[in-house]
């Protein structure tokens, strides 16, 4: 079983936050903080877990879900998605493409670990 | 001998006196230096082409005969003048306007560019003007022969006639020398006119010393001449009312139709304004002619031997005297009266034949057609020359033929009523849109035929040409067609009757035959034209043709689709051939696109043949397109009121819906600002969050970690403080619940603060500041607290967002009458046009790069400017991202 | 201004209509009313004439101030 998790978020704190809890946890991190290129990014390093933030310059958290989603490969690649807009209809278009799991930012650190073990033991 | 010797000399001599003038005219007109040919005195001069050597001697004789029946020769010109702003000014307008040539080029172009129309009314014209010019010949063959009489030298038959082959041949001569020395309609005759004008002031000049003599000389004064004018035979009035009003009405309409006439009137015509001058003056002229004629005739009844002939007692009154100067002068004038006449005439007569009948014939015969170059001009020219030498010798041959008989005398009234006949045509022509050319032609041809049937035969004398039976019984003995009373209506004057049936009946068929029939779209173009003359030409200005042809389909289809339209389609095909300015190239696609727009307002038919007029070859003037899409435009603007009430409704209806959809609007707005707040609000408490459990979870951080994660939180908060303030400003400022704290100061201290606020504490990026300072001394009245914070603003984001390796930032400062304005110009890749559009929305950032700051700086600069009566906008083409700050000047002061 | 010109013609018809009026010889003879001589004749016509030529030529004057009036408007 890996323990690698790659974190797509565009905020420089947030990034270090997460890269922070989970590196103590035991996970090899790896971030990247933009839409463009982010599947791609997620293709070449094929992490265990993805942690993708919804709102992304260049492309939205939700396009680059179902990139994944639809690419063989990706396919079943488990996907937290973190978003800052709390509404019940983000979480509904998030279910819909294919999210494993949904958090409303701000999150407990402790919230976060736990979902990334139970994804990635899955 | 000797003295008809001198008579001869003097002839010459102002013959070549003549030429002179017509040659020193030419030439100043050549030299620019023509200003005094273009005096409305000369025009009225030349006008009086009308008084010809039937009028000159004539009318003495007439007089003599007839009493005070000649005045009617003068009084309806007088009218027609007199009444110039009726139909002169049009037809002068028309004539400029459409270049018109003739009076038959005027009816055919009026008529559908008819040349069978003015194939018609070339040959009337010609029919009708020949004896004139006859006559003419006559005149100064015959007042040599008095002279010659007088010396006791009888001229013999032979002798007459090669004497008036001389004068036509010289007639000809200078005609062709000063008519025809150039091509353009446009072009006057200077020379031909100058020249009239001359022999004008000659002839009245002639008849009023031969009057003065008579009154003065020969009886005792005014008093005298009126006993003896009781006295005479025409001592009493006599005039028959009928023939009195009809011979008025038919001089005036011979004055407007006669091809001469029109000559001088329309083409030669310098100037519209001219006709004010000769609205009088000619008037003046025509009865200073007029004044001495009876005395002179019953001077001559008087006191020459019976059965003198009246018609030269102008010549033999003098002569009978013994005054042989004053004869001599007498006859120079009537000399004048013939040869100016006859000179027009075959200008004007020689223009219509070449070109509507010699011209047409010439082209047929050539394989090419009338796209064979540069000879047709040398081809017209030559084809006019022969026309003049035609007319003249036309008139010479008739004068031949006919004997020089009395029949001559009466004439002048029979080609009076042949012209006359163009008069429903010309009248209706202008004023009336719904004549058509089949209206013209049944109209012009039922009034020749009654004129030549009832006039023009009988006066050649009972069973010459028309049969003594005929002219007593009627043709096959329907009585009720005689020639003389039609319908059995005996008793009228045959002058009286002849003209009152074919005016009639040339009229109403005309009418009748233009109701029945439908004009083409030629007709209608030229009718509207004709009719509408002086709203389609506020300029008498005619197209001058060198435009590019962009420029004509321009004009055109503004007048179509309305100028906003049309230049938007230009300017947005000019854009897409890459084309700078407004106007594209007349490239087959433009082209196609533009038919098609204009199909849309006129129907597709119409818009192809507008362009095909206006980029092919055109029959079509330019002009006459500009009348179609005028009309068009009247009536899309008719129907489009008829439609105004329906759309009324229908506004109300889009109304309602805009209300509806802007409810809607203001709710999704709501909500779409709620989720960007708290988004913008989770992200920094995310940070927070997350680091204080670090903080408090975590044992094992060493020093350095703690204090970066505790001013990571530090920051963050701030942040979030900063977001909150926004927030409030930006829902105050929307609320319009700020208010302004007005303030005096000048703008370089407001600016000086605001980069000093704006700049300290950031050491890390250098932004070089670029200011004018001299420019910035203006005293402001505003708030200058906000004032600045928009200067802060926009100087922070130059420092934030410009990517230039040595960024630099320009502030611009120009005021003019009204406004204040302050740019704020950097020297990075500035902002791409989609985010031009959104960077003043709230929340909005550009770029990937995430700099602190909430997305609501520029909205609440907005907010501000707005607030202070001004702007701030997005400039865009400056290199660089530049800002436009505009302050209204009641606000920004007078630099002291 | 304008009117009074277009009426000029439609005065001068007529006032030289009234001729019409008048006895011809053969009539006054008939009727015994005593015939228009010539001579008064011409005065009436001259008359009308130069009343016709007077104030036609202060129309074209009147008609030409006003129009530099408005050009100097205009300006």
């Amino acid at each position: 079983m890996g323990r690698s998790v790659l974190v797509i978020e565009d905020e420089p704190n947030i990034i270090e936050a997460i890269s922070f809890i989970l590196s103590r946890d035991g996970w090899s991190v790896a971030t990247h903080s933009n839409g463009h290129d982010a599947f791609g990014v997620v293709q070449d390093t094929m992490p265990d877990l993805v942690i993708l933030d919804v709102m992304l310059p260049g492309k939205t958290g939700y396009d680059i879900l179902r990139e994944i989603r639809g690419a063989e490969g990706t396919q079943a690649l488990p996907v937290l998605m973190l978003t800052a807009k709390g509404q019940v209809k983000d979480r509904e278009i998030a279910e819909r493409a294919g999210a494993s799991r949904f958090m409303t930012k701000p999150f407990s650190n402790a919230e976060v670990l736990d979902a990334v073990r139970e994804l990635v033991a899955g | 001998m000797g003295a008809l010797n001198v008579l001869v000399g003097v002839c010459l001599i102002y013959v070549a006196f003549l030429f002179f003038v017509a040659f020193a005219a030419e030439r100043a007109a050549i030299r620019g230096r023509g200003g005094w040919l273009r005096n409305p005195l000369i025009y009225t001069l030349s006008l009086s082409i009308y008084c010809t050597a039937w009028t000159f001697y004539g009318a003495v004789g007439y007089a003599a005969r007839s009493g005070l029946e000649y005045l009617t020769i003068y009084i309806g010109p007088t009218l027609v003048v007199v009444g110039w702003w009726w139909v002169l000014r049009k037809l002068v307008r028309i004539g400029r306007t459409q270049r018109i040539t003739s009076i038959a080029d005027l009816i055919s172009s009026r008529y559908g560019k008819s040349n069978t129309l003015a194939v018609g009314v070339t040959i009337l014209a010609v029919v009708g003007t020949t004896p004139y010019i006859a006559l003419q010949l006559q005149s100064v063959t015959v007042s040599f022969d008095v002279f010659s009489e007088s010396y006791g030298e009888t001229l013999t038959r032979s002798g007459q006639d090669s004497n008036a082959l001389w004068v036509a041949c010289g007639l000809a001569l200078f005609t062709i020398v000063f008519g025809t020395r150039n091509l353009d309609a446009n072009e006057r005759h200077h020379g031909v006119v100058m020249a009239i004008a001359v022999e004008a002031i000659v002839k009245l000049f002639a008849l009023l010393a031969v009057g003065v003599f008579v009154v003065w000389g020969v009886a005792d004064g005014l008093g005298d001449i009126y006993a003896r004018i009781d006295a005479s035979e025409i001592g009493q009035w006599q005039m028959r009312g009928d023939r009195w009003a009809t011979l008025i009405f038919l001089s005036g309409a011979a004055f407007l139709c006669l091809p001469r006439m029109f000559q001088v009137m329309v083409i030669e015509n310098e100037e519209e304004d001219h006709l004010r001058t000769a609205s009088w003056a000619f008037p003046l002229y025509l009865m200073v002619m007029s004044l001495f004629v009876v005395p002179i005739a019953v001077v001559g009844l008087g006191t020459l031997p019976a059965g003198s002939d009246p018609d030269f007692f102008v010549l033999t009154v003098p002569l009978a005297q013994g005054n042989e100067t004053l004869a001599m002068l007498s006859f120079l004038g009537g000399f004048s009266s013939a040869t100016s006449m006859v000179i027009v005439a075959a200008l004007a007569l020689s223009t219509m034949v070449s070109n509507h009948i010699v011209m047409p014939i010439w082209l047929s015969t050539q394989s090419g057609g009338a796209s064979v170059s540069g000879d047709v001009r040398h081809v017209v020219l030559l084809a006019r020359r022969i026309s003049i030498g035609g007319v003249v010798f036309l008139g010479y041959l008739y004068f031949r033929l006919s004997g020089g008989g009395t029949s001559l005398a009466s004439i002048g009234l029979i080609s009076f009523a042949g012209v006359a006949q163009f008069l429903p045509v010309l009248l209706g022509g202008i004023f009336w849109r719904g004549a058509t050319r089949t209206g013209a032609l049944v109209g012009l041809t039922v009034g020749f035929v009654i004129w030549a049937y009832t006039l023009l035969l009988p006066s050649f004398g009972t069973g010459t040409l028309i049969g003594e039976d005929v002219l007593i019984e009627g043709p096959f003995g329907w009585g009720w067609l005689r020639p003389e009373a039609f319908f059995g209506i005996t008793g009228m004057d045959p002058l009286v009757h002849a003209i009152f049936w074919s005016i009639l009946l040339n009229t109403v068929s005309f009418f009748i035959a233009s109701l029945v029939g439908f004009p083409s779209p030629l007709e209608r173009l030229q009718g509207a034209q004709f009719v509408n003359v002086y709203e389609h030409s506020t300029t008498p200005q005619s197209w001058s043709g060198n435009l590019a042809q962009s420029e004509d389909l321009m004009v055109m289809a503004q007048r179509i689709m309305g100028a906003r339209v049309a230049q938007g389609l230009f300017e947005r095909e000019a854009k897409r051939q890459g084309v700078s300015g407004l106007l594209p190239e007349p490239s087959p696609d433009f082209l196609q696109v533009l038919e098609r727009e204009l199909a849309g307002s006129v129907g597709a038919a119409t818009a192809h043949a507008m362009i095909g007029q206006i980029v092919g070859g055109a029959s079509v003037s330019v002009e006459d397109l500009m009348a179609v899409a005028d009309e068009t435009a009247q009536m899309m603007e008719y129907s489009s009121r008829l439609e105004a009430k329906s759309e009324e409704q229908a506004r109300t209806a889009r109304q309602l819906r805009q209300a509806n959809e802007k409810l809607t609007q203001i709710s999704e707005q709501k909500d779409s600002f709620l989720s960007q707040v708290s988004h913008e609000l989770r992200t920094p408490m995310t940070s927070i969050r997350a680091f204080s459990e670090i903080l408090r979870d975590s044992d094992r951080l060493s020093e350095a970690e703690k204090v970066k994660y505790s001013s990571i939180i530090h920051d963050e908060a701030i942040r979030l403080t900063r977001l909150l303030d926004d927030l409030l400003d930006l829902s105050v400022l929307e609320n319009g619940q700020v208010s302004l704290n007005e303030q005096t100061g000048v703008l370089a201290e407001v600016l000086d603060h605001a980069l000093a606020s704006a700049l300290t504490g950031n050491t890390q990026v250098s932004l070089q500041i670029k200011r004018d300072k001299a420019r910035e001394r203006v005293t402001l009245n505003t708030d200058l607290d906000r004032l600045s914070q928009v200067f802060i603003n926009l100087i922070g984001n130059a420092q934030k967002y410009c990517d230039a390796e040595l960024p630099a930032l320009r502030i611009d400062v120009r005021r003019d009458s009204e406004k204040l304005v302050v740019d704020f110009i950097d020297n990075g890749s500035g902002i791409s046009k989609a985010d031009q559009a959104v960077i003043f929305e709230k929340f909005s950032r550009t770029g990937e790069l995430r700099v602190s700051g909430a997305g609501l700086g520029l909205a609440i600069c907005r907010e501000i400017m707005t607030r202070l009566d001004g702007t701030v906008d997005y400039l865009p083409g400056q290199g660089g991202a530049a800002f436009r700050v505009v302050l209204p000047i009641q606000m920004a002061m007078a630099a002291q | 201004m304008i009117d009074t010109i277009r009426f000029l013609p439609v005065i001068g018809a007529i006032l030289w209509s009234v001729p019409l009026l008048w006895p011809t010889q053969e009539e006054a003879e008939a009727s015994a009313v005593k015939a228009i001589s010539s001579s008064d004749a011409i005065i009436y016509i001259f008359l009308v004439w130069f009343g016709l030529v007077v104030f036609g030529a202060w129309c074209a004057y009147r008609m030409k101030q006003s129009n530099a009036l408005e050009e100097d408007k205009g300006r």
